[in-house]
């Protein structure tokens, strides 16, 4: 072996370390390359006096198919337009969609979920309030409740509802029967659902064979239970973190204790036991589970896997504010559009009783739209009732959301991680949450 | 140029030399070069990808090194995973090296063997070796058998940073793989030689095999190092929210990608570059005192 040995490990060296830099903020680079994909068709077919719209979302093919055929009703009726329905990446939706902006590639409609407020912060989606108010639009007696309010940012609009459904509870029939418990309803209470949770609880030579409601940290789970015991992550104006309020603590409190005193959830190490890819949901479908705090898309899955189930409202808290977070998405529109009312056409139509349609027959999520609700009922899966939901319309709640979502989200997965872990207290995690997001939200 | 048969062989070769030299050379200048000088002067601003970037001066520096930030937990960590992880792979990787270039029986089925975890994806090790650290995975279960009650490796935050060594230190067939090549280059004469003067096995291996080896002990502590600083993959999908796993790389991607925060992003990505470069600095330095190249001259 001779010096060039050593040369080698140099040069091994620096071409790894300018790797490196590259690996680790690719920034410029992933913004240059997108530059040179595909420039806007719009511009180049407006001349024509047509208009085409590009619309992003994400989801499944079944989700994309069902946005195309309702632009498809629309662009039917009005031959000058053409709307293109482009599927990003589900985990990476945020990040390919504003890379695209960034890259002057904007779409021109945008699927956004509830947590558009950093899009709409960064000026990357524009207020509808004066299209709504020049459309004439009564969007509280269009929309079903709840919903409307989810959308707004320092009191304007920023999107349409579409898809609509909220947090509920999904329980398994065979097991209530076999327990001997009745069906859950409208306004049951938290001691109703820690009592049949226990009694669902199956425990065989000191293993747990039956979950009564497996929880697995899951935000709009828990804020299940804090917002319904009065308390809120921040205050109203998105400015101060509220998360050591005595509201929000008792019923964070009743949710750790579901894990840790009574044990009708698996605590994080039996959850690691279990694989990370295994949630609520997977043993829900495996038998496992008697109760999963779940979304709407569920009852799809569900009902393929012929599961004999029933869903029913979050319960309600003594103190008696709503249980039920709002988990919809809705329509936007991009601020780099250069057919802003022609989308708004668009959306306007998409989000109508008409352009709903598809939701329905295509067996989708609940339509945000008042009007298809019962058209909706009708597809529910043999056996399924609509009816305590709808009678507990009234504790459907939408989450607070300011702009600094993700990290305050990041910041408090973090704090609460011990409190999963069973290694500190409600009290501990809180404050360090609180005061972790109130620096987020100071700016910091 | 009017015709390349009025030119020299060498006006020809160095034109060649450059032609085939292009392709590389734009790709270098276009996806190397130009993002990393963007990122240094992005490093400058608040670029959040939507709004047009200002110029903030040295504040995104000053945040990575004095303001509320993870920046020095994530060094921390990153720091605690390589410092262990590094030399034990090292170790390990030379054992087994010295091990496998014995005469046992189904040797080339060992090599193979113990080779073969470099060659998996990282996702599939990394769930592989959730199932075998889980709880009452097969690890624990094994030390149950001896009465030791295992930890909760990737639950417990003091124990998730020595499971992610540990699932290091089980890949460490590619450094095998180099000493095995230079354990096949020490001339036998030495061994002979040496054995002749009196020195056993463990005195012939300090004093022949690891100085022979060292250069390859500098190619894998530098590489090593540059690896386990750069840690990702693994990180991201068992320790998402767990603070004593919150590592460089990761870190500064979730600042970038995450929370779209560009400037900031760049701020700790060269930073971290600087941290790195100085490090190996500092190493090729060090291994002057130790590295041995045949035929030098002191």
């Amino acid at each position: 072996m001779n010096r060039r040995m050593k040369r080698v490990s140099v040069m091994a060296m620096s071409t790894i370390g300018v790797g490196m830099l590259v690996a680790g903020c690719g920034t410029a680079a992933s913004n240059n390359t997108s530059n040179s994909s595909s420039s806007t068709p719009a511009a180049t077919t407006s001349s024509a006096k047509k208009i085409h719209l590009v619309l992003t979302m994400w989801g499944s093919s079944l989700d994309q198919k069902t946005y195309q055929e309702r632009a498809d009703l629309y662009t039917k009726s009005h031959p000058n337009v053409t709307v293109s329905v482009k599927l990003l990446p589900n985990t990476n939706y945020d990040e390919k969609l504003e890379t695209m902006i960034a890259g002057g590639d904007s779409p021109d409609i945008v699927e956004v979920s509830q947590d558009y407020a950093p899009l709409a912060a960064k000026g990357a989606i524009i207020s509808l309030s004066s299209y709504v108010k020049k459309a004439d639009m009564h969007v509280h007696q269009i929309y079903s409740k709840g919903y409307v309010s989810g959308y707004m940012y320092n009191n304007k609009l920023y999107a349409l509802p579409d898809r609509g459904g909220y947090i509920a509870l999904f329980y398994n029939k065979k097991m209530f029967k076999k327990a001997g418990l009745a069906y859950p309803k409208a306004g049951w209470t938290w001691s109703q659902f820690l009592t049949d949770a226990r009694k669902l609880t199956i425990v065989k030579d000191g293993k747990t064979v039956q979950w009564g409601c497996a929880v697995d940290n899951w935000w709009p789970e828990y804020l299940a239970f804090t917002h319904s015991a009065g308390g809120h992550e921040v205050n109203q104006a998105g400015t101060k973190a509220t998360m050591d309020s005595a509201a929000f603590r008792k019923g964070l409190q009743f949710y750790w204790n579901l894990i840790y005193k009574y044990h009708v959830s698996p605590d994080a190490k039996q959850w690691a036991d279990y694989g990370s890819d295994i949630n609520r949901d997977n043993l829900f479908l495996e038998n496992k589970n008697a109760m999963s705090i779940s979304g709407f898309w569920d009852i799809s899955s569900f009902s393929n896997a012929h599961m004999d189930f029933g869903i029913a409202p979050v319960p309600v808290a003594p103190e008696g504010h709503p249980s039920m977070v709002t988990a919809g998405t809705g329509l936007a529109i991009a601020s780099g559009s250069a057919h802003k009312n022609t989308a708004f056409k668009v959306i306007k139509f998409m989000t109508s009783a008409a352009g709903e349609m598809p939701i329905v027959t295509n067996h989708e999520d609940i339509p945000a739209n008042k009007a298809d609700v019962s058209a909706w009922v009708k597809t529910l899966p043999d056996g399924l009732s609509y009816k305590q939901m709808e009678l507990s319309q009234q504790d459907i709640f939408s989450p607070r959301i300011p702009p600094q979502w993700n990290e305050m989200q990041t910041d408090i997965s973090e704090d609460f991680t011990p409190l999963w872990d069973g290694t500190t207290t409600v009290k501990k995690a809180t404050e360090a949450a609180t005061k972790k997001v109130d620096s987020i939200l100071a700016g910091n | 140029m009017s015709s390349a048969r009025g030119m020299s062989m060498k006006a020809k070769e160095t034109l060649a030399f450059y032609l085939f030299l292009t392709p590389w050379g734009i790709g270098f200048i276009v996806f190397l070069m130009g993002p990393l000088l963007a990122s240094l002067v992005l490093s400058f601003t608040n670029w959040d990808l939507l709004q047009p970037a200002q110029w903030v001066g040295l504040a995104n520096y000053k945040r990575v090194l004095f303001g509320p930030s993870q920046f020095w937990l994530a060094m921390g960590n990153t720091a605690y995973y390589a410092l262990i992880l590094v030399p034990l792979s090292i170790v390990v990787a030379l054992i087994l090296a010295v091990l496998l270039n014995q005469n046992i029986i189904l040797r080339r089925f060992f090599r193979t063997v113990f080779y073969l975890p470099a060659t998996l994806p990282i996702v599939a090790v990394v769930f592989l070796w959730q199932w075998i650290l889980a709880p009452s995975g097969i690890l624990n279960e094994i030390l149950g058998w001896f009465g030791i009650h295992g930890p909760a490796w990737f639950v417990d935050p003091a124990w998730i940073k020595p499971g992610l060594i540990l699932m290091g230190v089980w890949a460490a067939g590619s450094g095998v793989v180099l000493f095995l090549a230079g354990l096949q280059g020490i001339p036998k004469y030495m061994y002979e030689a040496s054995a002749m003067e009196g020195a056993g096995p463990i005195r012939q291996f300090l004093m022949i095999t690891v100085p022979m080896l060292s250069p390859i002990v500098l190619f894998n502590l530098i590489n090593g190092i540059i690896g386990a600083l750069q840690v990702f993959t693994q990180v991201y999908i068992i320790a998402r929210d767990n603070k004593a796993a919150v590592m460089a790389v990761p870190y500064l991607y979730h600042e970038a990608f995450g929370y779209f925060k560009m400037g900031y992003a760049s701020a700790v990505a060269w930073i971290f570059f600087i941290f790195v470069m100085a490090l190996t600095l500092v190493v090729l330095r060090w291994s002057r005192s130790w590295v041995y190249y045949e035929g030098e001259v002191r």
